[in-house]
């Protein structure tokens, strides 16, 4: 009787412990950037903290949270067994690709749109979202279908997509790139701008502050976000995509989606972008 | 990289670079004389202008002006007046940079021995005969270095302007590295074009001190 009980307990125990003993460590060619990080023990990643829903600093709480950092978790998880085996550093629109250069983080999960100019820059791994831009107006506004932008005038974050993705659609309108997303709302407010263009992403976090606004539902362009790493490191890549697979095919991804997002209807991206998204 | 190549990266910086010298020549032009009042007015033999003098420097000197510039351009289209991106920097910058001006004046105008003053009046000069003729020359040579100074300041201060979407020399280069993610390129160019245009204003500014210089020995 006591044996059994014995053999039970050791049995829960094994069964609770594993997966922090049962997983084996993710191997990597001696030198590699993988190898590096499992030698380091904790994984860098890049998230935004200005991005409500997907990597936001709650301002109570002064926590991290969101998608993406999420994401950046599970990749700690699956890497080390523990979510805290990470090291969040923040990232705004144009310090993302240069810090991925300098080698200042491992990883960049960060609403980064894959673009054909930034694969000559970094490395993507597969889609983990796929988000598109939308336009954001005053109630009031004249301004009903995508066509009415054609004369308006915009207001963009700088170093984002938004600005040559304008310049392509709406080579007539009038652009305003200021410093962030906030800024270009604020311009929207201010009536300085009769639209603001970032990704849906993005306008889904700003939903309490829309009282007197409205998105216009049609997409303007494909965003597909992906991980991005520096280049030269096929092994860390590969890493990558075999964890955003799993992401996927477990329902881990829809689980944080919904708990982060809340929107359950959106279903997790295919691995690679559809070239003709790609500017 | 979808890179124009280099003279057409060049020309998109040139571009700015003219709105940075058209905002520094009006910022100047505009920020002197205002500041100049204002120092006078922190001089001035009469109390209410003095505090309202020295009201205005304290307010306007000791605020980052990056918030000056987010005031006009934010702020002010909620009381119902919209004025240009571009007007917004010109006042802002000009209302920043004419605070201290006016501290210069002052500081050049409470140099002068109060000596020559009284003895000025005592020859039957009334306050602004004094001014005129033996304060102010002498208060403003002695500013003058100073001056040369607050001129720099001001071609830097302008870059700020990019942060509300003035397509300045800062913005260009922003955007030119959002294109070409050649950063340390990019604002080494945008560097050199900043000092090409502060390094003939200081030594103009240096040159004119030495002349002043002569004349006193």
């Amino acid at each position: 009787m006591r044996l059994r009980m014995t053999m039970l307990m050791i049995a829960a125990l094994a069964l609770f412990c594993g997966p922090a003993f049962g997983q084996p460590k993710p191997s990597f060619p001696p030198g590699s950037l993988g190898d590096k990080i499992v030698q380091r023990g904790f994984v860098i990643v890049g998230v935004r903290y200005d991005i409500p829903l997907y990597g936001f600093q709650n301002p109570k709480s002064g926590q991290v949270e969101g998608f993406e950092v999420d994401i950046a978790k599970e990749l700690a998880r699956s890497l080390f067994g523990a979510p805290d085996k990470l090291e969040l550093r923040q990232v705004v629109s144009r310090t993302r690709i240069p810090m991925l250069q300098e080698g200042v983080v491992d990883v960049v999960i960060a609403n980064l749109t894959q673009t054909k100019a930034r694969m000559q820059e970094i490395d993507f791994t597969d889609l983990y979202n796929l988000a598109g831009m939308q336009a954001m107006v005053a109630d009031s506004s004249p301004i009903k279908t995508l066509a009415d932008l054609k004369t308006a005038t915009i207001a963009v974050a700088k170093g984002g997509t938004g600005e040559q993705a304008m310049h392509e659609l709406y080579p007539e309108a009038k652009l305003i790139q200021l410093d962030s997303h906030g800024d270009s709302f604020q311009a929207l407010v201010s009536r300085r701008a009769t639209v603001f263009v970032a990704d849906d992403t993005t306008l889904q976090g700003m939903q309490e502050k829309l009282k007197g606004f409205r998105v216009i539902p049609e997409r303007l362009t494909f965003e597909p976000h992906a991980m991005g790493v520096a280049k030269g490191h096929p092994e860390w890549v590969a890493y990558l995509n075999s964890f955003i697979t799993e992401l996927k095919s477990s329902g881990k991804w829809k689980e944080l989606y919904r708990k982060n997002v809340g929107e359950s209807t959106r279903e997790p991206p295919p691995g690679k972008p559809d070239p003709k998204w790609l500017r | 990289m979808s890179s124009p190549g280099i003279s057409q990266n060049l020309s998109f910086l040139l571009e700015g670079f003219k709105v940075t010298i058209q905002l520094t020549a009006l910022c100047t032009a505009l920020s002197l004389p205002l500041g100049a009042l204002v120092g006078l007015a922190r001089a001035a033999p009469i109390k209410l202008l003095r505090v309202a003098g020295t009201a205005y420097v304290e307010f306007l000197r000791n605020i980052p002006p990056l918030i000056l510039l987010f005031f006009f351009f934010f702020g002010l289209p909620s009381t119902g007046v919209t004025i240009d991106d571009f007007e917004c920097g010109v006042l802002a910058l000009t209302l920043y940079t004419s605070a201290f001006v006016a501290e210069i004046v002052r500081a050049g105008i409470a140099a002068v021995e109060r000596g020559q003053v009284d003895a000025v009046r005592s020859l039957g000069f009334g306050y602004f005969g004094a001014l005129r003729y033996v304060v102010l020359p002498q208060a403003l040579a002695m500013a003058l270095p100073a001056m040369g100074n607050v001129i720099v300041g001001i071609v830097k201060n302008t870059a700020l302007v990019a942060s509300i979407g003035v397509t300045d020399l800062m913005h260009q280069g922003e955007v030119l590295e959002s294109h070409t993610f050649a950063t340390f390129s990019t604002f080494t160019t945008v560097a050199l074009l900043y000092l090409a245009l502060i390094v003939p204003m200081s030594s103009a500014v240096a040159v004119l001190d030495r002349r002043r210089m002569r004349k006193v020995r």
